[in-house]
């Protein structure tokens, strides 16, 4: 039995877990900053760090208590160390570091990015090698070809904006309050999707590359030209525009590359329009969609100490002197 | 003296110390202006300055912390070290600010030259300073009122009391107008293990929550940072 501790301070979310074997999750407890950076209407960075050095600690203790183990129990540290914002990433590595040195534990840098993708294969037992990933959040759009463990090939990614940025900003249009997402996807269920076609952006192009910058503006300019636009239309014909082009552009990718199964994974794959547009599509290409669940979508620690676990078992581990990066560049395939 | 690890990360040049009973101190304090370990190194550094005192982490009997103000990067990473070091090995942590540490080092050297109220500035990021004022009286040093923060010289020159002798240490980057330059002889790490030891023996007991860095400049003054209206208008 291995016990493995999870460090996630990438961006504005402070998150600690306990994962034992790399499975079963003991505790995992994530902190949202999101209040705190709520009148600037984005994160500030340097608030960001300060927040992360005032919650970490009794977010550890806190872990501890509900997993009802010592920090002495624990057998390894996994502890983000990229990409994300420096100032924020320094503190979770430092406090990783710092317990891998009293502890005399190894240590394990984690990409936030390869986590978010190993966070499928914690939920599903029979997930196995090659497949392709989907990654949306609000700071990503990516699109990676999986074909074994700790290799990740960039088929595509977004030019301009992610996924869960153009949600957010239209939301905002839509004077939802921030993070607009969750409020939109509400708003979204009762509206009608084909009230309204907004533009597919690149929807037909032959890659795997996205762009959504161009219909966060057209929704914009629809709400300032029609005063009788109903919100939850707008919101409903948002959502499907963008699940069009995610699994219309995904699923042929998946076809060209001869992958059978595709994991949707990162923030905004909580959505659930854009599941529900995953599910009906898949089944007609005979592609297997899987979808951690949804504490597992989001932000989370859990996922860094999993995929910590098969990294420690491969003896993938990390000095003291392990540094922080604010960008993951992958590979192209 | 007990054996206390010392961290001070908050000015331009990094300082640890080891302090050992019968043994001389151990000290990480490099020379000349703006000198730090690269920050992915420190813990390389620490661990290397514990085994030259021949001391294990779990040997130790108290750590210290310079809580600052300084390099807002600096703090958080000597906070968040030394807290984790303190919660894993149940060890209290002892802070101090570093206008105090540097009273206490200015205090050290002048001994019975001291003026009774004095003032001493630290450096901080370019042409910022932190201030505090001293009263020193049998032996104790005293602050008056709050550690503050200024934005430029003319606003330090502009707070401290006319005829106040003000301190700065001889390494400042700042040409401060009528300041005395002290030339410190032993690195910062040193008064703060000094610090610790003495509320190891005085048994303070400090939660570890109620240490936090202390940053002073209030947030978004001066910065980039803007709210929506900002924009609008």
């Amino acid at each position: 039995m291995t016990l493995g501790l999870g460090i996630d301070t990438s961006f504005d979310d402070t998150a600690v877990a306990l994962v034992r074997d790399g499975k079963e999750i003991l505790a995992n407890l994530t902190v949202s900053q999101f209040a705190e950076h709520a009148e600037f209407g984005g994160v500030i960075p340097e608030r960001a760090s300060r927040l992360h050095v005032e919650t970490i600690f009794p977010l550890l203790e806190a872990v501890c208590r509900d997993a009802d183990v010592a920090l002495s129990d624990v057998d390894f540290i996994a502890a983000t160390h990229r990409p994300g914002l420096i100032g924020s990433l320094l503190v979770g590595v430092t406090v990783g570091k710092a317990l891998a040195m009293a502890l005399d534990r190894p240590l394990v840098g984690i990409n936030h990015l390869e986590a978010h993708v190993h966070a499928a294969l914690m939920a599903e037992e029979d997930l196995a090698y090659p497949f392709l990933a989907l990654l949306i959040s609000g700071a990503n759009t990516l699109l990676l070809d999986c074909p074994n463990f700790d290799v990740y090939l960039r088929v595509g990614a977004t030019k301009d904006d992610a996924v869960g940025e153009c949600i957010d900003k239209c939301g905002r249009h839509l004077g939802l309050a921030m993070p607009a997402g969750p409020a939109l996807e509400k708003l979204a269920l009762t509206g009608n999707p084909k009230s309204r076609r907004f533009p597919r952006p690149l929807k037909g192009s032959p890659d795997g590359d996205f762009s959504f910058s161009g219909l966060k503006t057209a929704v914009l300019y629809a709400l300032r030209d029609d005063p009788d636009l109903v919100a939850k239309d707008v919101a409903a014909a948002l959502l499907a525009a963008i699940a069009d082009v995610l699994v219309t552009k995904t699923l042929r990718m998946a076809g060209r590359l001869g992958r059978d199964t595709v994991v949707l994974c990162g923030g905004a794959a909580a959505n659930l329009q854009i599941r529900r547009a995953f599910d009906e599509e898949s089944e007609k290409h005979g592609v297997r969609v899987v979808y951690p669940g949804l504490a597992l979508c989001t932000d989370n620690a859990a996922m860094v100490a999993g995929l910590g676990h098969e990294k420690f078992r491969r003896g993938q581990l990390s000095g003291l002197d392990l540094a922080v990066e604010a960008q993951a560049l992958f590979p192209p395939l | 003296m007990s054996a206390i690890l010392a961290v001070d990360t908050s000015r331009f040049a990094t300082s640890l110390a080891v302090t050992r009973a019968g043994s001389p101190p151990t000290v990480f304090a490099p020379q000349g202006p703006r000198v730090h370990p690269p920050k992915d190194e420190i813990f390389l550094v620490v661990q290397a300055l514990l085994e030259r005192s021949g001391c294990a982490l779990a040997d130790l009997d108290a750590l210290a912390v310079c809580v600052g103000p300084g390099s807002f990067t600096g703090l958080r990473i000597g906070l968040a070290m030394t807290k984790t070091f303190a919660m894993v090995g149940r060890l209290p942590l002892y802070a101090l600010d570093a206008v105090s540490l540097e009273a206490r080092r200015v205090a050290r050297i002048l001994g019975t030259d001291l003026p009774p109220r004095f003032c001493v500035v630290v450096p901080g990021y370019g042409s910022v300073t932190f201030s505090g004022l001293f009263t020193a009286a049998e032996g104790k040093l005293e602050l008056e009122g709050d550690i503050r923060w200024h934005g430029d010289p003319e606003e330090l020159a502009a707070s401290i009391p006319e005829g106040l002798t003000r301190f700065v240490s001889s390494e400042s980057p700042l040409d401060l107008e009528n300041a005395v330059p002290v030339v410190f002889t032993e690195p910062s790490a040193l008064e703060l293990a000094r610090h610790a030891g003495e509320r190891l023996e005085a048994a303070v007991d400090v939660p570890l929550n109620r240490i936090q860095p202390l940053y002073l400049k209030p947030f978004g003054v001066g910065r980039k940072a803007r709210r929506p209206e900002d924009f609008r208008s």
